[in-house]
C-alpha cells in the first residue's frame, strides 16, 4: 500500500492519493494533501468546501451531491474547478480526507 | 471513422489498478493469484465451455475475416491491433486451441494455439479491460461473433484466480453493501431527495415529492445512483415527470442502483446484485419496476432480470420497464402537456448507450421523444447510431481515472460523430455515458453540454 | 484398380460426417444461460428465420461491414455451393449412375435422370448432349470464378495490413487446399487429360456405395487426395462454420422476447424453476 509522508508524519493512501484511513484527517493534513494536488495556498473559500464536505462525510459516510455542495458553500461549479482543479469529487474530496467517490461518476 | 494503421502495444501500458486482498475476500475470490493460477484457470475455462455456447461457439467459428477489425472504438482510437475485436478474442482463443482443442494440442504454434503464461495473463488483464462489451463487433460479424462474451468469460477466468480491478470490485462490493455503486447510505439518500425536493420547489413552484422507500407505490423506481450525486437533474426529473402524471412512485433505499457491474465481474456476481431490485419491488409491494436512465442496468434488467431472479409475477406488469418506453407510453396517451419552446436554442443530438441499444432495443423511444420537445433534434452521422452506435469508452468497467488515455482513445469515434452533427447539446439516457462525455469533451476541448433524455422532457413538461 | 482412392474418401467422408456432427451437438448441447439476442431483433420465430436467412444466404452482416470483402467471400460461397452441386445432384452424374447401377441405389438418381434433366432441358431448349457440354463449361466456369474470388481472399489476406495482422498460418492452408481442389479440377476439364465419362462413373459409383476403380490419372488422383485432406481438415479448423455457425449463434438465433416470456435459463439450477 503506497504511504505519503504529510507534515511529517506517514500516511497510508490509496492508489490516487486518498487517506486510506479519514479518521487522521486535520488541517494540517489537508494542507499537506493541497501540495500534491498542486494547490499552492488554501483561502477562505478552499476551506469552506473542505469544511463542508468533511462535515457531511461525517454525518453520512459519502460525499454529497455536488448540486448541494455548489448551494450549501455558495460555490457554483465553475469556481469550485477553479478552486480545485481536478474537481469536486477528486481534488476537493482528497483534502477533505475522505475516500474518493466512484461508481458512475 | 478513418481506421488508423497499426500501432502495436499503443496500448499495453494501460493498467487498471487491481484489487486489493481486502476487497477480494469481500467478493469471495481468492485474495491473491495462488501458485497453482494455471490450473485454477483452466479448470474455470473448462467450466465456462460447457456452460455457455456463445463461448464455445465463437471460439470455435471465427474465420479471422477480419469485417470487424475497424469496427471496436477501441481499435479505432488507439490502433493497437489487440483491441481489434478478432486479435482481442484470438487472446483467449489461442489458449483455447493449445489447452482444449485436437488440433492445438496436437500441432500447437502451427495450429495457432499457445500455453497460458504469465505474459498471456497480463495480456488478458490488459486488453479484456480495454473492451467496454459494447457489443459494436457483433453487429458486423458473418456469424453473430460477439466479444463482449468472449470478454466476460476471460473477466471470469480472471476473478477466479484473484485477477480483478479495484474499481469494478469497489463498485460491486458497494452495491452488495450499500446498496447502490457511489455508497450512498440510506440517510443520505433521503436527505438527498429532501433537498432536490427543495430545488424542484425552487424551480418549479409545486410541491414535487421525491419518495423514498413508500410501501404500496405504483411504481419502483430505481435509477443510477449518480443520479443522486452528479446527475441530480434526472433524479429531479423523475420527479416531475410522476407528479404530472399523477403516478405514486418510491425509490428503494434498498436497491438504490439501476446499474449491474456484477455484469463486469462474473455471473455470480451479475445474480446478486440483480437479486437486490427483485427484493425490494416485493417487499414495497409496487405494482410495476421503471429502470432509470442506465444503458447496462437495462440490459440486466429486461434480459436477465427474469432469468435469474423471477418470476416477476407479484407485478400488475411482471417485466422491468424502461423510463423512456414508459415515457412514449404516457406521452401517445395524452397524459402530458409539453411545450416544445422550453428547449428552443438548443441544438440537441441523441446518443444511442451500448446497451440500450444492442442490448436493450430501446432505440426509437428516445428520439420519438426528443422530436416532440426539441426543435433542435438532429441526428449524428447514420453509421454511428442506433445499433451501430459508438461506445462513449466508458462501460463495463472502464470509467476510472487510472486508465484516462483509453477512455479518451475510446470516445474518439463518437467525440467525431458529435462534431460532425453541429449539435451544442448531447442527450443521452446512460449515467456511465453522462460521466464520461464531460471529460471527453473538456480533453477534445468541445464546446458542448450532456443532458439526460428526461432531463429535457422534464424542462417541457408543464404542470 | 485404384480401389484404395475410393476407400480414403470414404475415410475422409466418415471423419468429416463423424467429426462435424460432433462439433455441431457439441454447440447444441452447450447450454445457453441467458438471452443475450442483439438488438434490435426479432420477437418471434418468423423474424429470425429472416435474420438466420440473411446471414446464410446473403452475408447481411458482412454486407454491411466491408463490401469490398462480401463481394469476394459471397461469390466464393456460391460457387462452391454451386461446385458441390454440379458433383452430386448433378446433371450428368446421375444419368452414368443409372446406367452403371441397379435397384434401390440408383433410384434417387433416376429422379433426377427421368425428371430433372428433361425439366432442365426443357427450360434451357437443350438437347441432352448439349446440356452436357453446357455442363462442362459451366462446371468449369463456376470453377473459374471461385478460383478468382479465392485469388482475391488471399491476396486481400496477404496485402490488408489488419487482415493480415490476424491470419494464422491455417487461414492460408484452408485457402491453399481450396485453391488447388478447384485448380486441379479445372485443370482435368479443360487440359483434358482425363476421360470424364470414367471420373464421373467413379462419384457415381462412389455415391451409391459401389466403388469402381478410379482413372488412373495423376491429377485426378491428387485431386481426390486434397478432396479428403479437405474433408478431415473441416471437423478441426475453423471451417467447422461449414455447419452453419450462424444457425446456432445465440446472438443471432434467438427471439428478442426476454420480456414477453420468461427465459428460464435452464442451466442455472438456481433460478427459480416456476415458468410465467
Ligand atoms: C453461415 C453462412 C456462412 C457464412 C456467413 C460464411 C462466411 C465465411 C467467411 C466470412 C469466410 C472467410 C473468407 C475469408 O477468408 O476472408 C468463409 C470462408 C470459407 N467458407 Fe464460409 N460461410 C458460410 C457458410 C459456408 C458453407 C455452407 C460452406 C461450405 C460449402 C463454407 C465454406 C467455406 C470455406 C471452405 C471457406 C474457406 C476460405 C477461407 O478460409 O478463407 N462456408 N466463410
Ligand atoms: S467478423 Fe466475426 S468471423 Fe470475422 S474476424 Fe471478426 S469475429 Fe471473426
Ligand atoms: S464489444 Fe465493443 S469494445 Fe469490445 S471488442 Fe467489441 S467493439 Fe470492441
Amino acid at each position: 500500500m503506497p504511504a505519503i509522508t504529510l507534515a511529517g508524519k506517514q500516511f497510508d493512501v490509496d492508489e490516487n492519493g486518498f487517506l486510506q484511513d479519514p479518521a487522521q484527517w486535520s488541517d494540517e493534513v489537508a494542507l499537506g494533501l493541497a501540495q500534491t494536488e498542486g494547490i499552492e495556498k488554501l483561502t477562505d473559500e478552499h476551506w469552506k468546501v473542505v469544511r463542508y464536505l468533511r462535515e457531511y462525510y461525517m454525518k453520512f459516510h459519502v460525499a454529497p451531491s455536488i448540486r448541494m455542495l455548489c448551494k450549501q458553500t455558495g460555490l457554483p461549479l465553475k469556481q469550485i474547478y477553479q478552486l480545485f482543479p481536478s474537481g469536486p469529487a477528486k481534488g476537493a474530496c482528497k483534502l477533505a480526507g475522505m475516500p474518493k467517490p466512484t461508481g458512475c461518476v | 471513422m478513418q481506421a488508423p494503421p497499426l500501432k502495436p502495444n499503443a496500448a499495453a501500458g494501460a493498467h487498471h489498478h487491481r484489487a486489493n486482498p481486502t476487497l477480494l475476500a469481500a467478493l469471495g475470490l481468492p485474495t491473491e493469484v495462488p501458485a497453482d493460477w494455471r490450473a485454477r484457470a483452466l479448470t474455470k475455462f473448462d467450466e465456462l465451455l460447457h456452460t455457455r455456447r456463445s463461448l464455445k461457439l465463437y471460439l470455435d467459428t471465427c474465420v479471422r475475416c477480419g469485417a470487424c477489425t475497424d469496427k471496436c472504438p477501441f481499435f479505432l482510437g488507439t490502433g493497437d491491433p489487440n483491441n481489434m475485436p478478432v486479435a482481442r478474442a484470438e487472446l483467449l482463443r489461442k489458449v483455447y486451441r493449445r489447452h482444449f482443442t485436437a488440433a492445438g494440442k496436437l500441432f500447437g504454434p502451427l495450429a495457432a494455439g499457445e500455453e497460458l503464461t504469465d505474459a498471456v495473463r497480463e495480456q488478458w488483464f490488459t486488453y479484456f479491460y480495454q473492451c467496454t462489451e459494447c457489443r459494436r463487433c457483433a453487429v458486423f460479424c458473418p456469424f453473430g461473433v460477439d466479444t463482449a462474451e468472449i470478454t466476460m468469460a476471460a473477466r471470469e477466468i480472471m476473478a477466479s484466480i484473484g485477477l480483478a480491478t479495484k474499481y469494478v470490485s469497489e463498485v460491486v462490493d458497494k452495491a452488495h453493501t450499500i446498496g447502490n455503486n457511489i455508497g450512498i447510505p440510506e440517510a443520505a439518500w433521503r436527505d438527498t431527495c429532501r433537498f432536490l425536493e427543495e430545488e424542484l420547489k425552487e424551480q418549479t413552484g409545486a410541491d414535487i415529492k421525491l419518495p423514498v422507500n413508500q410501501a404500496g407505490a405504483e411504481v419502483l423506481l430505481v435509477p443510477p445512483s449518480a443520479d443522486l450525486f452528479t446527475n441530480t437533474d434526472t433524479m429531479m426529473a423523475y420527479g416531475k415527470f410522476f407528479h404530472a402524471l399523477g403516478v405514486s412512485w418510491t425509490t428503494s433505499s434498498y436497491a438504490s442502483e439501476a446499474g449491474n457491474f456484477g455484469m463486469f465481474l462474473n455471473y455470480e456476481h451479475l445474480k446478486k446484485v440483480n437479486r437486490r431490485i427483485v427484493d425490494a419491488a416485493r417487499q414495497l409491494g409496487v405494482r410495476r419496476l421503471v429502470m432509470g436512465e442506465c444503458g447496462h442496468a437495462w440490459r440486466a434488467a429486461q434480459a436477465f432480470t427474469d432469468t435469474l431472479n423471477g418470476p416477476l409475477d407479484f407485478l400488475e406488469k411482471p417485466r422491468p420497464e424502461h423510463i423512456l418506453e414508459y415515457a412514449v407510453r404516457v406521452i401517445r396517451q395524452g397524459r402530458l402537456k409539453l411545450d416544445k419552446s422550453a428547449n428552443d436554442g438548443l441544438a440537441v443530438t441523441y446518443h444511442d448507450p451500448c446497451n440500450l441499444a444492442r442490448a436493450g432495443g430501446i432505440i426509437e423511444e428516445p428520439r420519438e421523444i426528443l422530436r416532440l420537445i426539441a426543435r433542435g433534434f438532429r441526428e449524428m452521422p447514420a453509421d454511428t447510431i442506433r445499433e451501430k452506435t459508438f461506445c462513449c469508452g466508458a462501460g463495463a468497467g472502464l470509467l476510472t481515472d487510472e486508465i484516462m488515455e483509453t477512455r479518451f482513445a475510446g470516445v474518439k469515434p463518437r467525440i467525431e460523430a458529435f462534431c460532425a452533427s453541429g449539435a451544442t447539446h448531447l442527450a443521452v439516457p446512460c449515467a456511465i455515458c453522462k460521466a464520461q462525455f464531460p471529460v471527453a469533451f473538456e480533453h477534445y476541448r468541445i464546446d458542448a453540454q450532456v443532458v439526460g433524455v428526461m432531463d429535457l422532457l422534464a424542462k417541457a413538461i408543464v404542470l | 484398380m485404384q480401389l484404395w482412392l475410393s476407400l480414403l474418401l470414404y475415410l475422409a467422408a466418415a471423419v468429416f460426417l463423424i467429426g462435424l456432427g460432433w462439433r455441431l451437438l457439441n454447440w447444441l448441447r452447450t447450454p445457453v444461460p441467458l438471452k443475450i439476442p442483439l438488438t434490435p431483433g426479432p420477437a418471434d420465430r418468423r423474424g429470425v428465420l429472416w435474420r438466420l436467412g440473411g446471414e446464410l444466404f446473403a452475408f447481411r452482416a458482412l454486407w454491411r461491414a466491408d463490401r469490398s470483402l462480401w463481394t469476394p467471400a459471397w461469390i466464393f460461397h456460391v460457387a462452391l455451393v454451386l461446385l458441390l452441386i454440379g458433383h452430386f445432384g448433378g446433371l450428368e452424374t446421375p444419368r452414368f449412375a443409372c446406367a452403371t447401377l441397379g435397384g434401390m441405389q440408383a433410384a434417387f438418381c433416376r429422379v433426377a435422370c427421368d425428371v430433372g434433366l428433361p425439366f432442365a432441358g426443357g427450360l434451357t431448349g437443350m438437347s441432352m448432349a448439349q446440356f452436357g457440354h453446357f455442363e462442362d463449361i459451366s462446371g468449369g466456369l463456376v470453377g473459374a470464378v471461385a478460383i478468382a474470388a479465392l485469388l482475391w481472399l488471399l491476396l486481400r489476406r496477404l496485402l490488408a495490413e489488419r487482415v493480415r495482422s490476424i491470419s494464422t498460418f491455417s487461414d492460408y492452408f484452408a485457402l491453399l487446399l481450396l485453391l488447388l481442389i478447384i485448380v486441379t479440377g479445372n485443370d482435368m476439364r479443360f487440359m483434358g487429360g482425363l476421360n470424364i465419362e470414367q471420373a464421373r462413373q467413379f462419384v457415381a459409383g462412389w455415391l451409391a456405395l459401389h466403388p469402381t476403380p478410379a482413372p488412373a490419372d495423376p491429377v485426378f488422383t491428387m485431386h481426390i487426395l486434397l478432396v479428403c485432406a479437405l474433408l478431415i481438415y473441416i471437423p478441426f479448423s475453423k471451417l467447422v462454420h461449414i455447419g452453419g455457425a450462424a444457425l446456432f449463434s445465440p446472438t443471432l438465433n434467438q427471439r428478442n422476447n426476454p420480456r414477453q416470456r420468461r427465459y428460464t435459463g435452464p442451466w442455472d439450477k438456481t433460478n427459480a424453476s416456476a415458468t410465467a
